[in-house]
């Protein structure tokens, strides 16, 4: 629980300190101004990003191949990665993760995964802006649950998949 | 670490001056306003907020102030591609951790940003 509202907390002090105050959040744009490099590249394997920080070298890179609001995801989870596990040096995210259970450090870098995530998520669909523009799209939206989450996944420029993710993790919605 | 080349230095200052004009707009100050606090032209916080000037370390300290917030919030932490376009020894250890598919991918992009800076 704490740990859950540390990462909300880290995201949103981005969100803060360059200004952002609606959806959809600019994390090409965040990134850049926290002086970070972001380069995009194409992977022919798994992969979806990678988190680089060497001395005061900071560089996020993102997989091309995949789509634009998955390359939004991943630019957040990247710089969750830089924020939260910065001794890591290099982190090479696979858009499939194997769990391999006999890693002894399997499941502490299963924990970062999921931190990354949360704080992407955090990041690109905080729960204020969701607090104030779920009642406004409600009106809107006609038709169920998959529509409003669908108008909302457009709205925040994120995947349908991770908007209903966030939505049932901060209550909002029952899954 | 090898020198930054002017470029570099170039984008340093464009960084900061950024910073500088995000935090004056969040405390909902024109650069008029910022030019009367702090005493400085409104021409030369105009030039450093498109990082046109180099500016000196004091001038920063005193718009901080004025605006409330840290000085190392207007510096930027990181000196873009200082060492090297691609992954250097320090890492090879760690590298035996991922598959060749990941670091070809990796080294693309750093090569990516190598290329980027040329532009």
């Amino acid at each position: 629980m704490n740990v859950r509202s540390d990462v909300e907390q880290r995201a949103q002090a981005y969100l803060k300190r360059w200004g952002i105050v609606e959806p959809p959040v600019d994390v090409t744009e965040l990134v850049r101004l926290e002086g970070i490099e972001l380069v995009f590249s194409r992977s022919k394997g798994m992969e979806s990003g990678f988190a680089l920080s060497e001395g005061f070298r900071r560089v996020i890179g993102v997989n091309s191949l995949e789509a634009p609001r998955r390359q939004r995801f991943t630019i957040g989870h990247e710089l969750g990665h830089l924020d939260m596990h910065n001794e890591r040096g290099l982190t090479v995210d696979q858009s499939v993760r194997v769990f391999k259970r006999d890693e002894v450090s399997s499941m502490a870098s299963d924990s970062q995964e999921i931190e990354a995530n949360a704080f992407a998520a955090a990041l690109l669909m905080p729960q204020s802006f969701l607090h104030q523009i779920v009642p406004e799209v409600l009106k809107t939206v006609s038709g169920g649950r998959d529509q409003l989450i669908s108008a909302l996944a457009k709205r925040f420029d994120v995947s349908v998949q991770a908007m209903g993710y966030r939505l049932i993790n901060l209550g909002m919605l029952s899954p | 670490m090898p020198d930054p080349t002017s470029q570099q230095i170039d984008e340093f200052y464009n960084a900061v001056g950024k910073r500088v004009k995000r935090a004056r707009a969040q405390a909902n100050l024109t650069q008029m306003d910022l030019s009367q606090r702090t005493g400085l032209t409104r021409s030369s916080i105009a030039n450093l907020e498109a990082g046109r000037q180099r500016v000196q370390a004091h001038i920063l300290a005193i718009i901080a102030s004025n605006l409330g917030i840290d000085l190392s919030d207007l510096f930027v932490q990181t000196f873009p591609t200082l060492s090297g376009h691609s992954l250097d020894q320090n890492h090879s250890e760690d590298l035996e951790r991922f598959s060749d598919t990941a670091l070809d991918f990796v080294n693309a992009g750093l090569k990516v940003s190598a290329s980027s800076e040329k532009l």
